[in-house]
């Protein structure tokens, strides 16, 4: 399913990430969000815009970004 | 960099992510010897601080925070090309113990460039409050390098951190550059299938490049090519002068385990397809090499092979992490998530950053303007004692009016923004260094980014309400270069608060009451409408619709220090002194000459030092003298011994007199206006400005009000020969209402608006961005502005609408 329609609490690992530009799949992976990686919802908008909890970080998502994002 | 100034010192670059508080450390180390703070956006600049510990100099390089070393922002590209094209000693990988995983990512790729690293492991009382036990001992043995525990703020570690700095320096010198190479071979290595495909292509660089490396394929300056030519010669044991001319140049490369490690390096980058890496290259060969092996890993194409490698590398931290960390629950993350609940809320988040951004509002300009005045009343005084004392005697010596209102005035100019951009600055970093900026983004990104902002440049344009020069300034906040520069081209939009003074004279004297505030009202309203409209055709035309997505991280709030906060306000403030004060002085003493020459030929200037002389005759003949009758009967309260003795025909007499020399004095100086270039100028350009209702005088106003906005009521004063007035002055309304139709006020409002931006801001934006950029921004608002004013008046008067 598509990241951006994940609940707020919950957790899921990233299957794919879309073609969203070269640069900016780099920074997601080097951030920790690739292909197998674990992220946890900290808080999904109703617009899309999400803060995805990875590691012990916290990232702001634009929705572009967050409908790139397949996971399971 | 700089040879001689880091001659015999060791050479420290202090690399980490960002937030891992790296800067904090570079000033614990350097003291107060940091020259220009780095920021994103436009300009990265790379700081070099210096120090002395135990007589040993050491000269320090803080690269700017990154994620990885691929490419993605200028940021990485600074740093990276800083570690390859620099000599350096000693790599400081300065970790954030509280975010382990994340930041053992970064120090595999130091380890990976063969650099010789200390690990500064900061933030350990955070960590340990965090609930994460660990046992840096252990960290140490699993990387095979040195870990020093620090705690930034309280400077806990930093005597360690320097003698092992210099010990690892030292032992450096020796053979052995590289000894984390050898155990670090199974920290860094990926699963099998990329292992393959890495050493063909180290393979491949030894056969296809250094076959090639002499003849003229080997370019100067390529990021790898010239560092694979002397790991050759110092394997093959060539000619000394070759290895020593290779060792001029890339002293980093003193090993030969140093050159294996830039190779296989290399190799990764070519797997990675990195662009700084591959594109300078012209070997057809590697290249089939690399696009073969680059399509033997690509065969589920679920990621590029640079996420694979990032995937791997995180397999790799986290066997490291897990070995050396005890992790209880984050109780940090946790508390900080719960904050989170409220202070991203859709809503109740919004309304606490409206809150906050009224409070900086607040603080940059109300508390601020206390300091501003006191500046100004320093001008002032300045003003009157070279006025009164140094130059009492020759009023009109040409020295003193350069020094008043060219010299004092431009100093003046620049000065009185430092209280606002100060405290601006400090409020800005409070919110930087708390973590509460990121979620300010987070919140508005959604609205601005349909305008091709994004959520920092909330910031800017509220300052731009205040003051265009500091909202400019605090752009730097915002790291996409084009949402920069947008943000940038728009803020002089909001109405800023030299503007208010225009509206305040033009709006009361053509309005009525119960309109004027509507109408003000308006003319805020307007120009945001204007600059939403600007950025978005700025974004479609000139960025080809190009936005970044939003991706911030939000850090775990902490309390700001005062010392970092003071210090970050204080660099840029002295910055702002430096950079754009020098240039605004120049062009404000420009704007003097030009509102000067050429001087009133002296058979012109003869008729009113007539009238002033024919005034003070008879002044004297009525024993009066006319400054201290002025000054007597200007305050009520003040001295009235100079009044008592006047009968009251006398005193009558006495004020017409003052009338006639001040009005004397006024003609005189519209005459001396008119004749000067700024004259000239409004005059030329009366064909043009007439299409928008405007004359002669509004356009030398308009001239003048390039200096500084609020000049134009100066202006008008002047040209309308009622003396000095502020937007206050009836009499100057009363004027302006016979002479113009409400129409032609709108038309200047409007024009004052959008076109022009004050000479200020146009060197604040040429140093912030590009002198081009400033022109090309300061000639399409001008243009607009002159086009919209040109519609209003004209359709105006063709619906004679307030005609």
């Amino acid at each position: 399913m598509n990241l951006s329609t994940v609940e707020r609490g919950k957790t899921v690992t990233i299957v794919s990430v879309r073609k969203v530009g070269r640069a900016l799949e780099e920074r997601l992976a080097a951030l920790g969000l690739f292909p197998g990686a674990k992220v946890f919802v900290v808080r999904a908008s109703a617009g899309g815009e999400m803060i995805l909890g990875c590691l012990d970080s916290r990232f702001a998502l634009g929705r572009d970004l967050t409908n790139a994002i397949e996971v399971c | 960099m700089d040879s001689e100034r880091t001659a015999g010192k060791i050479r420290v670059a202090l690399a980490g992510a960002p937030n891992c508080g790296k800067t904090t450390i570079f000033n614990s180390l350097t003291g107060e010897k940091r020259a220009v703070g780095n920021y994103s956006g436009v300009t990265v600049e790379t700081v070099v601080g210096t120090f002395i510990r135990d007589s040993v100099g050491y000269s320090i390089a803080d690269l700017p925070g990154v994620y990885s070393l691929t490419t993605f922002s200028r940021d990485e590209q600074v740093a990276r090309d800083y570690l390859l094209r620099n000599e350096i000693d000693v790599v400081v990988n300065v970790v954030d113990a509280s975010n382990l995983e994340r930041n053992l990512f970064l120090t595999l790729q130091w380890l990976e460039l063969g650099y010789p690293v200390v690990v500064a492991l900061n933030m350990c009382d955070l960590a340990r409050s965090r609930g994460l036990n660990y046992d840096a001992a252990k960290l140490s043995d699993v990387l095979g390098v040195p870990v020093v525990e620090v705690v930034g703020p309280t400077e806990e570690g930093i005597d360690e951190l320097v003698a092992t700095i210099r010990e690892r320096a030292e032992k450096g010198k020796d053979a052995e550059t590289c000894d984390a190479s050898k155990r670090a071979s199974e920290l860094l290595a990926f699963p099998k299938e990329i292992e393959r495909e890495i050493a063909l292509l180290e393979a491949a660089l030894d056969t296809t490049v250094l076959k090639t490396a002499n003849s003229s394929n080997a370019s100067a300056g390529n990021l790898g090519v010239d560092w694979l030519v002397f790991g050759r010669a110092a394997d093959a044991g060539n000619a000394q002068n070759e290895v020593d001319d290779a060792i001029a140049r890339y002293p980093n490369l003193r090993t030969r385990a140093a050159v294996r490690a830039r190779r296989r390096w290399l190799a990764i980058k070519l797997l990675e397809d990195d662009a700084d890496v591959v594109r300078s290259w012209n070997y057809p060969e590697l290249e089939a090499i690399t696009s073969s092996c680059v399509e033997r890993l690509s065969t589920d194409d679920v990621a590029p092979i640079a996420a694979k490698i990032a995937a791997a590398r995180y397999a790799n931290v986290r066997r490291i992490a897990s070995s050396v960390v005890r992790t209880e629950k984050n109780k940090l993350l946790m508390w900080s998530d719960k904050a989170d609940r409220i202070l991203t809320h859709p809503f109740w988040g919004l309304i606490l950053f409206f809150l906050a951004m009224y409070c900086v509002f607040w603080l940059t300009f109300t508390l601020g303007n206390y300091p501003v005045g006191w500046l100004e009343d320093l001008q002032s005084a300045l003003e009157g004692w070279c006025n009164t004392s140094l130059w009492a005697s020759n009023p009109e010596s040409l020295v003193r009016s350069l020094v008043v209102d060219g010299i004092i005035a431009g100093v003046g100019g620049v000065l009185v923004f430092f209280p606002n951009i100060f405290i601006l600055f400090a409020a800005i970093a409070v919110l930087e260094e708390s973590g509460y900026m990121a979620r300010g983004a987070f919140l508005t990104d959604r609205f601005l980014s349909r305008f091709g902002l994004t959520g920092k440049s909330f910031i800017p344009m509220l300052v731009g309400f205040g003051c265009s020069v500091p909202a400019v300034m605090s752009t730097r906040i915002i790291e996409d270069k084009r949402a920069r520069l947008t943000t940038i081209f728009v803020v002089p939009l909001m109405s800023c608060g030299a503007r208010y003074p225009i509206y305040m004279l033009l709006i009361p004297a053509f309005f009525p009451l119960k309109w004027q505030a509507p109408v003000l009202w308006s003319v805020y309203v307007f120009g945001i409408v204007v600059a939403a409209i600007l950025s978005t055709t700025l974004t479609k035309a000139k960025f080809r619709g190009e936005t970044s997505p939003m991706l911030i991280e939000l850090p775990v709030y902490h309390a700001p220090t005062f010392h970092t906060v003071g210090k970050k306000a204080l660099e840029r403030g002295l910055q702002y002194l430096t950079k754009a004060g020098t240039t605004i002085l120049g062009v404000s003493i420009l704007l003097w000459a030009l509102s000067t020459f050429p001087r009133l030929p002296a058979a012109k200037e003869a008729p009113f030092a007539e009238r002033a002389n024919a005034v003070q005759t008879e002044a004297n003949e009525l024993g009066v003298d006319l400054a201290e009758f002025a000054l007597a009967s200007d305050e009520e309260s003040g001295d009235s011994s100079a009044l008592a003795r006047l009968t009251e025909d006398q005193r009558a007499r006495a004020a017409e007199l003052l009338a006639q020399s001040e009005q004397n004095q006024f003609d005189l100086e519209e005459a001396r206006l008119e004749y000067s270039v700024v004259g000239r100028l409004g005059k030329a350009i009366e064909p043009a400005i007439k299409l928008a209702g405007m004359d002669w005088r509004i356009g030398s106003a308009l001239v003048g009000a390039f200096a500084a906005k609020e000049v134009f009521v100066a202006q008008m004063g002047i040209v309308f020969k009622v003396g000095a007035v502020d937007e206050t002055s009836d009499s100057l309304r009363e004027i302006l209402h016979k002479k113009y139709s409400p129409l032609v006020a709108v038309s200047i409002i409007v024009f004052c608006l959008i076109a022009a931006p004050c000479m200020a801001t146009l060197v604040v934006v040429a140093k912030e961005a590009s002198w081009r950029w400033a022109w090309f921004q300061w000639g399409t608002l001008t243009l607009l502005g002159f086009l919209v004013a040109c519609a209003v008046y004209q359709v105006g008067s063709l619906l004679n609408l307030g005609v």
